[in-house]
């Protein structure tokens, strides 16, 4: 039996319309300490994997692990039928063939009621190793994002190169290029707005824009985003929650013809 | 292939893979079968194989498969080992029970066609009884069993729109069965036939000539043998020497076979005849061709190539448009003049050479003064009406070959000359005659350029008597262009003249089949002027008519009948001296001239409505239209007597265009196009019937050959209906009961054919040879494809494999890619681990179902089915436990009683579906086989190269004749997206991670609840 009450319907709502445009159907593993979610995208490129531990919920509890076979559209569907302030809860039997989705506005005492019928999703799993990092950035999401966005414009690739000094943004494509550099910046007042830097050493990664342009829309679930970055391994960008984080890991490009 | 249904137990398994998801793996492509499969399945319409299909298919298959990124290694098989030997043996043996039926299905419908000859044959004795009628000497002599009698009662039923209706029918449904036959050939074994035999030569000349130049064909090839079999064959080159020159030796006989039937020992001088040669150049409604003609070769337009007057290049073609010659009479004149003149200058020269060795010259350059004169004194008008006539005369002049015709058209000539006169004279009596006259004329124009096919269509049938019948459709399908152009050139308003010009097309043709109708022909046109002149004079109008006509016949009649009147002396002359010409030949009691036109009317009438008939055939639902427009006309006439004849003309043109308004509508644009092609239906079934119209003049030459002649019209027949068919079939086409059935034939033998084809080694050259252009890598493995491909996987030099056999799995293959081309995102992908996790099954019990279920190494238990399999092996799990069991059985009665139900109920349905274990079972060298499989065990790792492009547009022209155009369509985006793919690869993310595949505990697995049980069972197995 599983009962994971969310205080406001809306984070939930926003956890899923981080990642719902790049995977589609996704295994929800509810265990006790909270749930986990990982998928990958069609093309193979992209992993996804979230965790929402149980204290980000008002109320959870699970008695045994359930897997919920979820799919993204339909979930968003339902998750738009509640107001952001509603509470939500998510309801669903041991051994379940659907999940029921309760939206209480307290104040009014409006209860609506959706139930989703669950899917038997087979799918990869990939065991996500903790890996060595070569630098790790911390950045405003709305920085990232805007500038992700602006170039993605250009071109259909998007390179991160990090030095001691600075984090570089460029692209370049058949109409022209661009490039946004940033440095670490520290804003007292405004610890949200500063850009941290660590590295052990520099890195140059060449990224698909297109995948990037879906991290970025999980910027709405945390006003930083990290991003470590490894010279031989995929790129980790990560959302974190109250407890708990939206992770996605982008495979990098890399020039065959270099090698 | 492979192990049988085995892709339906493992079904549940699969799972759809993103094509992208595959970018830069490594896969075995297991070949051997795409080669079997593009024979098998790229097939044209009637089921023949497409030369090269294997080249195309495997094109746009590495196409897609660099395209999605894919490094594909291609693995085709080598030998094949002693086990598989056996099932390929009893596959072949198959195969050959499958040439046999394809010669049976030919059989069937050989007889299906007598079969239906025979109901058709009363119609053809019609015809022949049309023959007696005219000869009533010669007695009616049935040439076979299937030639009946005459039936007297037909004629009369012959009016019967219904009767007709069926002969329609029939003779559809016979056309197309005929052209099955001809499709036969292809499945019948050649090396049956000898040509030598006279019951070859008794077979239609089409399919004799088909059968030699596919035995010629057959004697060029090495047999369909390979070298190395060959070899085996002759042991010794001397002897293969004398093969070859055995074979050379047939190849020269067939030739010769063939050379004769065609005709070609003429020089090929007949199949030059004036037709088309050449289209040069072109523009909207318009052609420049280069033409032979009798004297060369000349540019011309279309088939106004200037070698006769009606054939002027016109410059301005709006000369030709009635209404502006109606509104601007003169000037349209004038111009017609001017061109007739210069035409004749130049047909003077032509003439002359043509008529230089003819006795008759005089008589004929007497006409042409007497000609000369006439129109010297005739007012303007009238000078145009006889242009008209001059026109149709010197249309005459260069297809005329035979001294008699020759004759005639001269008389026909002369018959003009004395109507034209009185045109003239009624000419002068009014204005209104005037106008009348004008109009008249302009039919009569339009009728001469009708007579210009006609014309052509003679010469043609000239031709077509000397040729091979190949050849003849080969020129009707120029004439049909022509036509076509020819309509084309017309705009919208002329569309319905058009149509009467077809119809009257059809009557010249039909006056031809009588040889005293074609005087009628010739002077047709004068007669039809001068009946409408009188007409408009005296109104002393034949009501005594008796034998309804459509108008123009009508009006030949009146005026034969006024000749034979004798009130104009010189075309009743001529008409006499006609006469006396044809009757010796055709050898009818024909007394007078009235009588014998009367004849020729009422005959002609019948076969116009036949052949009206017959030009519907093309368009059923015209069937009934056209017949009505018949009868209509017919029971019109007399009430329009009175009329002018423009009127009922009118009426008679849109009658004929009724039947293309049933069809479309005619205020569209599309209409046009629409009757074009009705009219040029028409008029190819015009073609298509008309040799053998022609037939019967010429053998009416011979009274003796008559016989022998019907004989021959009656093959030729058979081989213009297949021709007919080409045009007038359509599959969509009213199917009757026999249709079907033939259908039914049809199919079979598409099918037949398609599985007696093979793989050839130097499909596997060809093949090869693509690939190394590609740059992609092959192996041949040393026995199967698919077990070097699981080899291959083994070594981790591949990634997965793609195959369609699913005997990959039982050679220990992992990951397999199934139906990777047929659909454009996703493929269906199958891992051994998810079939052992989900059904339990492991390589070993693949093997077993293999030896359960039959497959390349084994045929299997007979009986057994995917369920009762997947049930043996779960309960028995090992099928050396299965035969214990089962020898237990038959002799243990106590323990047969104490046998759990499950056990009972199999024996039950083993006794009752006759499942028989023999003692080999399990077969150990199956197993082992399929354990141990020999294959190259080399490791050294794959290379990929680059699409060399300028290779692969040699290789694709010689082998597809593709363009280089064509190539870089498809090549150049390729290379570009594979050169910008290298510059900056994606990677995927699933290379960095460990990648574990989890599956739903709680996924059912779907099939049906007996597999379900069996399934779950076999898990519980594996578990302990």
């Amino acid at each position: 039996m599983l009962e994971a009450k969310f205080e406001e319907a809306s984070l939930f709502k926003r956890i899923i319309d981080g990642f719902k445009d790049c995977v589609q159907l996704v295994n929800f593993q509810c265990k006790e300490d909270g749930i986990i979610a990982q998928a990958v995208d069609d093309s193979r490129v992209l992993l996804v994997s979230l965790e929402i531990g149980m204290e980000a919920f008002q109320e959870y509890r699970c008695d045994r692990p359930i897997t919920l076979g979820l799919d993204l559209n339909s979930l968003s569907k339902i998750l738009r039928c509640g107001n952001n302030s509603d509470t939500l809860t998510l309801i669903a039997e041991d051994t379940p063939d659907h999940i029921g989705l309760v939206f209480e506005d307290n104040k009014k005492g409006r209860v609506a009621e959706y139930i989703l019928k669950l899917m038997d999703i087979d799918a990869d799993f990939l065991k996500i190793e903790e890996l060595q990092y070569d630098a790790t950035l911390l950045l405003p999401s709305a920085e990232f994002s805007k500038n992700v966005r602006d170039l993605s414009q250009l071109g259909d690739s998007l390179a991160i190169a990090v030095t001691k000094d600075n984090i570089k943004f460029s692209t370049e494509g058949d109409i022209g290029s661009g490039s946004v550099l940033l440095q670490p910046y520290v804003n007292m007042d405004k610890p949200e707005e500063s850009i941290k830097l660590e590295m052990d050493q520099p890195v140059d990664l060449t990224f698909g824009a297109k995948y990037l342009l879906d991290i970025v829309k999980g910027s709405s679930l945390s006003d930083k985003i990290g991003i470590r970055l490894s010279g031989e391994a995929p790129a980790l960008f990560q959302f974190d929650l109250a407890s708990g984080f939206l992770q996605f890991f982008l495979a990098p490009k890399f020039n065959e013809e270099e090698e | 292939m492979g192990v049988h249904s085995f892709w339906d137990i493992v079904g549940p398994t699969a799972r759809p893979v993103k094509l992208e998801s595959l970018q830069d793996k490594r896969m075995a492509v297991d070949a051997s079968i795409w080669i079997y499969q593009f024979i098998k399945a790229m097939r044209d319409s009637e089921g023949n194989s497409i030369k090269n299909s294997h080249i195309t298919g495997f094109f746009r298959r590495i196409c897609k498969l660099l395209y999605f990124g894919i490094k594909p290694v291609f693995v085709f098989d080598g030998g094949v080992p002693a086990l598989k030997r056996d099932t390929i043996k009893q596959r072949n043996e198959a195969r050959q029970g499958k040439r046999e039926s394809a010669q049976r299905t030919a059989r069937k419908l050989l007889a299906l066609q007598m079969h239906n000859d025979s109901n058709k044959n009363p119609r053809k004795d019609q015809n022949s009884e049309k023959e007696k009628s005219k000869t009533p000497d010669i007695v009616f002599r049935p040439e076979d069993d299937w030639d009946l009698p005459n039936i007297e009662g037909f004629r009369v039923s012959r009016d019967d729109a219904r009767v007709n209706l069926n002969y329609e029918q029939e003779k559809k449904k016979k056309t197309f069965e005929s052209s099955i036959i001809e499709d036969t050939i292809d499945s019948l074994d050649l090396d049956s036939i000898d040509p030598t035999s006279e019951a070859f030569e008794e077979l239609p000349k089409n399919l004799q000539y088909q059968l030699l130049s596919n035995l010629r064909l057959k004697s060029r090839l090495r047999m369909g043998y390979s070298k190395e079999q060959l070899e085996e064959v002759f042991p010794d080159s001397l002897d293969f020497s004398k093969f070859q020159i055995d074979m050379v030796k047939k190849r020269n006989y067939y030739t010769q076979r063939i050379i004769n039937m065609t005709g070609y020992h003429d020089g090929g001088a007949s199949k030059l005849n004036d037709e088309v040669v050449n289209r040069i150049s072109g523009q909207k409604n318009r052609e420049y061709k280069i033409t032979k003609t009798d004297n060369g070769w000349t540019l011309g337009l279309g088939e106004h190539d200037g070698s006769a007057a009606n054939k002027a290049i016109e410059l301005d073609p709006g000369i030709k448009d009635e209404n502006r010659c109606l509104n601007n009479k003169k000037q349209g004149f004038i111009g017609m003049t001017e061109d007739e003149d210069q035409a004749e200058d130049d047909d003077e020269d032509e003439d002359a050479s043509e008529w230089e060795d003819v006795a008759l010259e005089s008589t004929k350059v007497k006409d042409r003064f007497d000609y000369s004169l006439k129109a010297g004194r005739l007012p303007e008008l009238d000078k145009t009406s006889q242009v008209v006539g001059s026109q149709s005369f010197l249309d005459k002049v260069p297809s005329e070959q035979s001294p008699v015709k020759r004759d005639r058209q001269v008389k026909a000539y002369k018959v003009a000359i004395p109507e034209e006169n009185e045109i003239s004279s009624g000419e002068e009596s009014n204005d209104y005659e005037r106008q009348f006259e004008e109009i008249e004329m302009m039919e009569a124009y339009q009728k001469s350029k009708l007579e210009q096919f006609q014309r052509e269509r003679r010469i043609k049938e000239e031709k077509e008597k000397l040729e091979n019948k190949i050849e003849q459709n080969k020129i009707m399908d120029e004439t049909m262009k022509q036509h076509k152009e020819n309509i084309e050139k017309k705009d919208m308003e002329t569309m319905i003249p058009n149509q009467t010009e077809g119809q009257h097309n059809l009557q010249m043709i039909l006056e031809k089949t009588n040889n005293a109708s074609t005087i009628s022909g010739d002077s047709f046109l004068f007669g039809g002027s001068l009946f409408n002149n009188e007409h408009s004079e005296s109104k002393s109008l034949t009501k005594e008519k008796v034998i309804p006509e459509t108008p123009s016949w009508f009006e030949q009649k009146k005026d034969s009948e006024r000749i034979s009147e004798g009130n104009v002396p010189n075309p009743f002359t001529s008409m006499m001296f006609v006469k006396d010409k044809v009757e010796p030949t055709k050898n009818s009691n024909k007394i007078d001239g009235e009588k014998y036109e009367l004849l020729t009317g009422r005959n002609a009438q019948h076969l116009l409505e036949e052949q009206i008939k017959i030009r519907s055939l093309s368009e059923p639902v015209k069937t009934n239209d056209a017949v009505i427009a018949i009868s209509d006309e017919s029971d019109a006439e007399p009430s329009n007597i009175g009329a002018s004849v423009k009127k009922v003309l009118d009426k008679q043109n849109l009658l004929l265009s009724q039947p293309d308004e049933n069809q479309d509508d005619l205020s569209t644009s599309d209409m046009r196009e629409s009757a074009t092609e009705n009219n040029n239906d028409n008029n190819d079934n015009n073609n298509n019937n008309e040799p053998t119209v022609f037939e019967y003049e010429f053998s009416e030459d011979e009274e003796n050959d008559l016989v022998e002649n019907i004989r021959q019209e009656e093959k030729d027949f058979n081989v213009f209906k297949n021709k007919e068919l080409l045009n007038a079939y359509q599959p969509n086409k009213d199917v009757t009961n026999t249709a079907f059935l033939e259908d039914e034939l049809f199919k079979q033998q598409v099918k037949d054919k398609r599985d007696s084809d093979e793989v050839t080694e130097d499909m596997v050259t060809d093949i090869q040879d693509m690939l190394s252009q590609f740059g992609i890598p092959f192996i041949t493995a040393p026995m199967e494809a698919e077990a070097q491909c699981a080899e291959l996987l083994a070594l981790k030099l591949v990634d997965g494999v793609i195959t369609d056999d699913s005997d990959v799995f039982l050679f220990g293959g992992t990951k397999i890619y199934r139906n990777m081309f047929h659909d454009r995102k996703y493929v269906e992908f199958y891992d051994s681990l998810k079939i052992a996790v989900d059904l339990g099954l492991d390589r070993k019990n693949m093997i077993d179902l293999a030896l359960l279920l039959g497959s390349d190494y084994t045929n299997g238990i007979k009986g057994m089915g995917p369920v009762s399999s997947m049930e043996v092996i779960a309960e028995f799990g090992d099928m050396k436990k299965f035969k214990e069991w089962y020898e237990q059985g038959q002799f243990d009665r106590e323990k047969l009683n104490n046998e759990s139900k499950f056990e009972k109920d199999l024996r039950k349905r083993m006794v009752k579906n006759n499942i028989l274990l023999d003692e080999s079972f399990p077969n150990e060298l199956v197993i082992d086989s399929y354990m141990n499989p020999e294959v190259d065990h080399d490791t050294t790792p794959f290379v990929w190269g680059f699409p060399a492009i300028d290779m692969l547009r040699n290789f694709l022209d010689d082998h597809l004749g593709w363009t280089q155009e064509k190539t870089d369509e498809i090549l150049l985006p390729l290379i570009k997206d594979i050169n910008n793919k290298k510059k900056n690869k994606q990677r995927a993310i699933t290379s960095f991670f460990p990648t574990e595949y989890i599956t739903n505990n709680n996924q059912a697995v779907s099939g049906g609840k007996r597999i379900l049980t069996a399934t779950s069972k076999l898990k519980k197995r594996k578990m302990k």
